[in-house]
């Protein structure tokens, strides 16, 4: 029987179990208003309805499809829940860190050499890897070195004599530049 | 809700209070916005300013019995808010009529 009467009071005003059921999400800072709110006006409605002889099977579902917009405005509420939690650990944390200096201390060092560590590299391969050269199409670029057959080297520089043939003589490049580094 | 106007859906919602309706599920009835829509917009419309809420009086609501309803009010920034949303949105003060007395809707 308690069962019976269970099910029998979970379909009495559904609409009403509804709100209750959706309230569940709703931050726990507005959920008291946000019920009263939706309930007050549900049940003003169904009172009217009762009133003038109108609470048919009809209205009562149509009582039950406006308890249904419930969950948009429950959802549309969940930010403030973010919010509201979002900063009560932040003050916490702030109050923890207060507390106890000397970890705050190495926590921070800690960060603050990593930080500038991580910097510091990145810097460096940045500007030998991974920037590309300031010319357009910079992947098309291609150095240009002969190779001395009997030692087997690659030799990177060149006579400007060579250079001359091989700017008017190649077949595969656009143009040769000839370059002097300085180190 | 920043500095900007109101959209269409808002400004008719800012008009059913203007004119009268008060109450979230009048506001629903008159507008023809759903639920989902009118209580997020009352909400944002309250908290940039432009209205404010109240619960009745709890006299009322026992007699019934049932708890007090909320009803939203325009405040003076909500009026301007108004004017400029009927400057932009040329038939909006067409769309509804002012709350005479309380209507009996054929449903719910």
């Amino acid at each position: 029987m308690s069962l019976l009467s269970g099910c029998k009071r979970l379909f009495t005003r559904p609409h009403l179990r509804l709100i209750a059921l959706v309230g569940v999400i709703v931050p726990r800072r507005l959920r008291a208003d946000w019920r009263q709110e939706w309930e007050a006006e549900l049940r003003y409605r169904e009172t009217q309805l009762a009133t003038w002889d109108r609470l048919d099977w009809r209205n009562k579902l149509d009582l039950l499809r406006r308890s249904t917009s419930a969950f948009w405005d429950a959802l549309l509420l969940q930010p403030r829940r973010l919010e509201d939690e979002m900063f009560q650990d932040l003050r916490y944390g702030f109050r923890m860190l207060r507390k106890h200096k000397a970890v705050t201390l190495v926590a921070v060092l800690s960060l603050a050499l990593g930080i500038g560590a991580n910097t510091a590299i990145f810097m460096v391969v940045n500007a030998v890897l991974l920037r590309p050269l300031p010319y357009p199409e910079s992947e098309r670029l291609a150095i240009v070195a002969s190779t001395v057959r009997r030692a087997r080297v690659e030799v990177r520089s060149t006579s400007y004599p060579d250079f001359v043939d091989w700017r008017d003589q190649n077949p595969v490049f656009e143009q040769l530049a000839a370059f002097n580094s300085v180190s | 809700m920043g500095k900007g106007f109101l959209t269409y859906a808002t400004a008719v919602i800012l008009h059913a209070v203007a004119n009268g309706y008060k109450y979230g599920f009048d506001i629903i009835d008159i507008t023809g916005v759903p639920g989902g829509t009118v209580y997020p917009a009352l909400r944002r419309l309250e908290e940039a300013g432009h209205l404010t809420s109240k619960w009745e009086k709890q006299s009322v609501a026992q007699a019934e019995p049932r708890p007090p309803r909320k009803y939203y009010d325009l405040t003076r920034t909500g009026r301007e808010a108004l004017a400029e949303a009927v400057k932009r949105y040329r038939l909006l003060e067409q769309t509804q009529p002012s709350k005479q007395r309380d209507p009996k809707p054929s449903r719910a």
